[in-house]
């Protein structure tokens, strides 16, 4: 029983988007279907604008509100902290997209946005979306747990890798990329991220470092009046480009 | 949905329920969540019958009545052997008797149909049966025995419910009350009454005539494709049944087709069906389309045409589940049961929005009163600045 948790230091984040791209390749996903995203902001007025920008996962929230609307119980809250979908129970309603106050769940419409047509382009014979020709190894296709590439008419989402973290040995505090013994269970983003922005460890364990940064540096997350307590942590320092408004802080003292 | 029918949990079988002599069909099953259909586990009289992780199991108090399988809207469940509502060949003056199983075949009227309760008829076999025999009126016998056995109500014949409902049904439909079915009381002595419900075996007829006149209803009952709306009723004010690859409201078909045929042998009579309804208030409504997708049977379905978009119902599809208005965010569905609806009124657009395009990613959408598309709208509220600046966060890892 573990309570996986991110923490992204917004100090650190360039916005290089390497992590977008990691998570692209590791999940399949398609072209704008991005589960890892970062949104570019712009803000202030001429002469002082600036740019900002935010890394958005999936907050895999503890009181999480698209687990509570889901008509079939497709999505749920694994026990070690994920919240996962089943893609065999998944209808395709996609209520939990609008009860998600952070727009991390996805749909693949029948109208693409970019050209071509990927699906198209590579089409699946076994009633998936697609075929990419660089989809992960197909022993790791877990549609219980929404890993691998989803069935036609069906929300995907981030799973915190889930086919890498659940193979960790019980009792880890940290998935540390630079750790060779964890190097193999960290979400892909952690792993490539380059200014190394992203920790990965369990907030439930008193010896993981990402509870200490979340405690020293005042762990922010975001959206929190709507109750539902992600586990995804933003430090949000002095230099950090995260804007000064976009998620409640603590004052400085 | 495509996906119903390429999960493979969702393929469609019939399999045993052990223990019983039921079967079930997963795939005509109504969603298997929590809040979920459940008509059979609550008609159950011996609390027998429950779901767990969605597939039904029954426990040793299962007195084989059968009346979960008349509770269901679908066909999901069904009993072995258990009769067609075909009419037996009548001599004129005569009735149609259906007759418990428990009770001993002697005492069973010539050519009464036996089954193992009189609650596990539904209302769309009673009217099927009604239909099929003409303007003779179908007894039900009631023997005095429901309130000692383990499949009947305490206190009243377990048909009751199902009677009157169909005795409404038949009196909208221009029946006069003489010719409709009725429970009528022929009290045999509780002694006579065994134990159990005699295992579900085909029910084989003694007499020459009931023989026969099976025979002839069973042919009769093929040919005129009993479950088939648009078959040979005759009239067709009913739009076509489309239900691709969703669950058949096997008991609204019968009922439909059983109420439009005694209809039109009695003219006159208004025009109207006693159809459930659906209505969504337009102001709440922001055409998520989560009723059409949540809906089994596929009565309420988005339509596109023309720039403006929206949801239309189909009340002949419609099984009455209920899990369009609990699952509406915007709580815009209401239902209402058993309106009066004329066969123009059966497939009608209840909503309609424009489409509009997102000024941010140029995206179609409908429904909704801003300018910008729901998912763009919720990205740039990550940004939104809030009054509240000095909340508890951060440090709170518990």
């Amino acid at each position: 029983m573990a309570r996986w948790g991110m923490v992204i230091d917004l100090e650190k984040c360039t916005g290089c988007q390497a992590c977008t791209t990691a998570c692209s390749m590791e999940n399949s996903r398609l072209p704008g279907e991005n589960w890892q995203d970062v949104l570019f902001y712009n803000e202030g007025e001429y002469p002082s604008g600036k740019l900002t920008w935010l890394p958005r996962p999936c907050m895999h929230c503890e009181n999480a509100s698209c687990v509570d609307v889901c008509p079939t119980k497709a999505t749920y809250k694994d026990k070690d902290g994920f919240v996962l979908i089943n893609w065999d129970l998944c209808i395709g309603c996609k209520y939990c997209m609008i009860a998600c106050p952070y727009g991390v769940r996805f749909y693949a419409e029948e109208k693409q946005k970019t050209l071509p047509d990927v699906r198209e382009v590579w089409p699946s014979k076994d009633g998936k979306v697609w075929d990419p020709p660089w989809a992960m190894p197909s022993h790791l296709n877990d549609p219980k747990h929404g890993v691998g590439i989803q069935p036609k008419n069906v929300v995907s989402k981030c799973t915190f890798c889930y086919h890498r973290v659940s193979k960790a040995p019980q009792g880890t505090p940290d998935l540390d990329p630079n750790d060779p013994k964890t190097r193999d269970f960290t979400p892909a983003c952690v792993v490539t991220c380059a200014p190394t922005a992203r920790y990965f460890g369990d907030l439930d364990n008193p010896k993981s470092y990402v509870r200490k940064l979340i405690a020293e540096k005042r762990g922010v997350r975001l959206q929190d009046h709507t109750g539902n307590r992600p586990q995804v942590y933003y430090l949000a320092g002095e230099a950090a480009s995260i804007p000064e408004t976009r998620s409640t802080r603590t004052k400085k003292v | 949905m495509d996906q119903l029918s390429q999960s493979p949990s969702k393929a469609v079988s019939r399999q045993e329920i052990a223990g019983s002599s039921l079967l079930w069909n997963n795939a005509a099953c109504l969603p298997l969540s929590a809040q979920g259909c459940r008509q059979c586990a609550d008609a159950c009289p011996a609390d027998a019958l429950h779901f767990r992780t969605g597939i039904p199991s029954v426990t040793p108090q299962c007195t084989e009545c059968a009346r979960c399988a008349a509770a269901c809207p679908t066909d999901a469940l069904t009993r072995k052997h258990f009769p067609a509502p075909a009419a037996p060949v009548l001599r004129a003056g005569d009735s149609a008797y259906i007759d418990c199983s428990k009770v001993p075949r002697t005492r069973s009227p010539e050519g009464a149909i036996r089954v193992p309760c009189l609650g596990a008829i539904s209302t769309g076999w009673l009217l099927t049966l009604q239909d099929q025999i003409g303007d003779t009126p179908v007894i039900l016998l009631n023997r005095g025995w429901c309130a000692s056995c383990p499949s009947g109500d305490a206190s009243t014949c377990s048909a009751n419910a199902v009677v009157a409902d169909a005795g409404r049904m038949l009196a909208d439909a221009g029946l006069p009350a003489q010719l409709q079915a009725r429970i009528e009381l022929h009290p045999l002595p509780l002694a006579q009454m065994p134990e159990a419900i005699p295992a579900a075996v085909e029910e084989t007829m003694i007499s020459r005539r009931g023989f026969f006149s099976r025979g002839f209803s069973e042919a009769a009952g093929l040919a005129s494709g009993a479950l088939s709306v648009n078959g040979s009723t005759g009239h067709a004010p009913l739009p076509p049944l489309v239900a691709l690859g969703r669950v058949i409201p096997a008991e609204q078909i019968r009922r439909m087709t059983a109420l439009l045929n005694i209809r039109s042998r009695h003219p006159g009579t208004p025009a109207t069906l006693p159809l459930p309804a659906v209505s969504i208030d337009s102001d709440q409504c922001e055409n998520h389309g989560i009723c059409s997708a949540v809906c089994p049977t596929g009565a309420l379905a988005k339509y596109d045409d023309n720039g403006t978009a929206g949801i239309r119902f189909n009340a002949l599809l419609c099984v009455s589940c209920r899990q369009c208005e609990r699952d509406c965010p915007q709580q815009a569905v209401r239902f209402t049961t058993l309106r009066g609806t004329t066969p123009q009124d059966i497939d009608r657009e209840l909503t309609r929005h424009p489409v509009k395009v997102c000024v941010k990613c140029e995206d179609e959408f409908s429904g909704d009163p801003g300018e910008t598309c729901p998912v763009c709208r919720k990205t740039q509220a990550l940004f939104v600045r809030r009054d509240v600046t000095n909340e508890p966060s951060g440090n709170a890892v518990a």
